[in-house]
């Protein structure tokens, strides 16, 4: 009985049926990384700019770990819109015009991880000059 | 291999190229056509029915479409287009479908149960 249930279920079981979104729609746009790293600058300086009175002022303490929250999860958002951009929309031909690409991707990356570890404002304002110049090598890309 | 031919089959959808209409992960039932499906689904369906084609050993859903003007248009080929033309990639990319690679002619949304019914 077990059996005949078990193979009409693998009869009736559904197949997959793409609407696949994944191939050359080409909507591509590095403005979300930089509004990430652009946040990421921000939670930095509310992190150092927060007066914690002490262990009692929950209020303090509460908004300065949205702000670590908030800052983990948009460094990571900055990795996932450049990673992205450079895996699925460069294509070989683009790295004539964009020769240092894979350097600065990967640098750009660290980067990010960086500004996770720490609450540095100068690795902070460093990930945004290099989203920057991300968007900026994009834009040679299409030129 | 999933055997498809002469029998219904269920169907489920992938992606969201066929948004609003179809979702991801909405269930259909999904009548054989093609060369060798149902006697009576293997001729080239009507503009406007949303049809499975298998490309490359997967299966595809995409709506039947008018051909564009302009194109060459051969006699045993469908025209494929996804409702969410900004996410889709289909016959614009592609060309044309060869009617041989039909599979199927959605019949019925079954689920999920808010939105199951006939599917225009």
């Amino acid at each position: 009985m077990y059996n005949v249930i078990k193979s009409l279920k693998s009869e009736f079981a559904p197949v997959t049926v793409h609407a696949h979104c994944d191939i050359p729609c080409g909507i591509y746009d590095p403005a979300g990384a930089v509004l990430a790293a652009k946040t990421v600058a921000r939670m930095v300086e509310l992190i150092t700019t927060t007066e914690i009175a002490g262990p009692a002022d929950h209020a303090g303490r509460n908004k300065v770990a949205r702000c670590i929250a908030v800052k983990e999860e948009h460094a990571e958002l900055v990795k996932r819109e450049v990673q992205v951009i450079w895996s699925d929309y460069f294509k070989p031909e683009h790295l004539t015009k964009v020769p240092d690409l894979h350097d600065q991707v990967w640098k750009l990356l660290k980067l990010a991880s960086k500004n996770k570890q720490s609450v540095d404002p100068a690795a902070a304002a460093e990930l945004v000059a290099a989203t920057e110049a991300f968007a900026k090598s994009f834009a040679a890309s299409k030129a | 291999m999933v055997m498809t031919a002469r029998r219904i089959w269920r169907a489920v959808v992938a992606e969201r190229s066929m948004a609003p209409t179809l979702e991801p992960g909405d269930t259909l039932l999904v009548a054989p056509a093609g060369p060798h499906g149902l006697p009576w689904l293997r001729g080239v369906p009507r503009a406007g029915s949303i049809v499975i084609a298998e490309r490359e050993g997967r299966f595809d859903i995409k709506r039947v479409a008018a051909w564009p003007v302009g194109t060459l248009r051969t006699p045993d080929a469908l025209w494929l287009l996804g409702d969410n033309a900004a996410a889709s990639s289909d016959s614009r990319q592609s060309g044309p479908v060869p009617l041989s690679a039909l599979r199927g002619i959605l019949l019925f949304r079954t689920g999920p149960s808010g939105r199951r019914g006939r599917v225009r």
